[in-house]
């Protein structure tokens, strides 16, 4: 009997080993061993004939806290993608508000995807279909010039403005899905009973349904936040010089084979994020929030 | 009365998130050089030109190739974690998990760079594998959570039955399991293969001249300078991305409602 037992537990341990050992190797070589040796090489130099130096010294730290471009753009990415964040909690929460309470359950689903699912598309494509609506050429300026409503076309592409509209249209996907799926489990019983006791739908929303929903929030804004900061694609096609973010200056460093200086500078971004992560996470519980009901 | 203006609102940003796309698709039938407005001659010239450009058909090739060859690794390895996770309680298992989502949250140009930095250290050319590799890490965490997801909704005593009735565990797995789940399982390929399709940074990284994928050869075409062909390029990448991804999630959706 006890023989049987330890067969069948050393089966399902060989089991479990056979189960777990190929995505396990995959994550540690292709994303834990390419990370921490990112880490080693932020210590590193590089001399004059661009020679890797493995000697460890902050260097490249020093570098970047002595030159304001780098904390200062660091900076200015959070602040865009704070606006961000701003702008698709604005557009998603309406939205899925007026989807769950207005919308029979059989088209829910259906419009809900219909938000999502573009968002699959490349994001260069989306990226650059911007350029068709707000460049100098582009369909805003047709439509106002048109009119007469303006003379000159507005220069909006190449701004913070229009890298933060990028980002914002990119992002929504993400603020949405977990704002909708809170909105939608929320008990109805919960604000009958406020309406019931005499609260009129501005307390109901402020008092009942925010705090009901705010989990979802939460992982709305982590999720939009956290990859806007660090995002690449948005302000390399509709930034130009005025709308570059942090992830430009890695790239840059990067191209200019100065890899423990790029290196350090994805240190420091990481870090900041992971920071992020850590005082929401004191907050609210994320992984909660944001894999649903476990 | 919050019901029409919440309407409207909603009607608008549906209007905002369409727009775009749809202009990409109207350019790319416009006869003239130039993208502007408005539009004269309406024609499939730019189509026409599209099928000549070797360039861009190549790197499309090439990112059919990464595409299927990634979704298939990136799919089988998320049900193996899949089936750990759902099926097996063992030490560590939360932190597998921080694991697997981790390569979801953190940016993109991170990931690449540190690819970039580890092939060249361990001395892995970058190119083609490289590119794949960078595909199956991106696509590994979306296939996981697919497969979780059907995987707990699967009716275990299906499997009971069959191990009652003298079925091994490879025998339940092959042809219990995973028939069962085989939605899921196609859900999760058709989902990873249009990340692969679509994905741009990591792959920026990790390309060598031979290897250039579809959004890779788009963007430098639109660094030099846009043209329609693009329009036509990005119209049919569309199409093909929203169906793909209608076929994902009606295969994916069907069990659960």
């Amino acid at each position: 009997m006890e023989t049987a037992i330890a067969l069948r537990r050393a089966g399902t341990h060989g089991q479990l080993a056979c189960l777990l050992l190929p995505p396990l190797l995959t994550l540690l070589i292709l994303f834990v061993a390419p990370i921490s040796l990112m880490a080693v090489y932020g210590f590193w130099a590089i001399d004059e004939n661009y020679l890797i130096q493995p000697s460890l010294q902050l260097t490249q730290y020093e570098k970047i806290a002595g030159d304001p471009l780098y904390l200062g753009t660091l900076a200015s990415s959070a602040g865009m993608a704070l606006l961000t964040t701003i702008g698709s909690l604005a557009l998603a929460l309406p939205l899925a508000y007026y989807i769950v309470r207005f919308v029979s359950p059989r088209w829910r689903v259906l419009l809900v995807l219909a938000l999502i699912v573009p968002g699959w598309v490349s994001v260069l494509i989306r990226t650059y279909s911007w350029n068709l609506v707000i460049g100098e050429a582009g369909l805003m300026n047709w439509l106002l010039m048109s009119a007469g409503v303006i003379d000159e076309p507005i220069k909006l592409l190449f701004t913070k403005t229009s890298v933060i509209i990028g980002l914002i249209y990119i992002y929504l996907p993400y603020m949405l899905v977990p704002i909708y799926a809170s909105i939608e489990r929320l008990d109805n019983s919960v604000l009958e009973a406020a309406e019931n006791l005499g609260a009129d739908p501005f307390r109901r929303f402020i008092y009942v349904t925010l705090p009901l929903i705010a989990p979802g929030i939460v992982a709305g804004c982590v999720i939009t936040f956290i990859p806007a900061v660090g995002e690449y694609v948005v302000p390399n096609m509709l930034g130009g010089l005025k709308g570059m973010m942090y992830g430009n200056l890695i790239t840059t460093a990067f191209s200019n084979f100065d890899w423990p200086f790029g290196a350090a500078l994805s240190m420091v971004l990481l870090a900041s994020i992971l920071a992020c992560l850590l005082i929401v996470g004191r907050f609210l519980d994320v992984n909660r929030s944001m894999l649903g009901h476990e | 009365m919050t019901r029409w203006v919440l309407g409207t609102f909603t009607l608008l940003v549906y209007a905002m998130v369409y727009l775009p796309i749809a202009l990409v698709v109207i350019t790319s039938f416009n006869q003239d050089t130039i993208t502007t407005l408005p539009i004269e001659h309406l024609d499939t010239r730019w189509y026409a030109e599209l099928f000549q450009d070797t360039k861009t058909l190549q790197s499309l090739w090439t990112s059919l190739q990464v595409g299927i060859v990634s979704t298939t690794v990136a799919t089988m390895l998320g049900l193996l974690s899949a089936l750990a996770i759902v099926r097996h309680d063992f030490r560590g298992k939360s932190l597998f998990m921080l694991l697997t989502v981790m390569p979801m949250l953190a940016p993109g140009i991170i990931m690449g760079v540190s690819l970039l930095l580890f092939a060249r250290y361990i001395g892995f050319q970058t190119g083609f594998v490289a590119v794949l590799l960078g595909h199956v890490l991106l696509s590994l965490p979306y296939c996981t959570f697919i497969l979780i997801s059907s995987l707990a909704r699967f009716d275990r005593s299906l499997e009971e039955a069959a191990r009652g009735l003298g079925a091994g565990e490879l025998s339940v797995l092959w042809r219990v399991t995973l028939p069962g789940i085989m939605p899921g399982i196609i859900g999760a390929a058709l989902f990873a293969f249009t990340i692969s399709i679509g994905e741009f940074v990591v792959s920026f990284f990790l390309t060598s001249a031979g290897t250039t994928t579809l959004p890779i050869r788009i963007y430098s075409i639109v660094k030099v300078g846009i043209t329609p062909e693009i329009n036509a390029v990005s119209t049919l990448i569309l199409v093909a991305t929203l169906l793909l991804s209608a076929t994902a999630l009606s295969l994916t959706w069907s069990k659960r409602n």
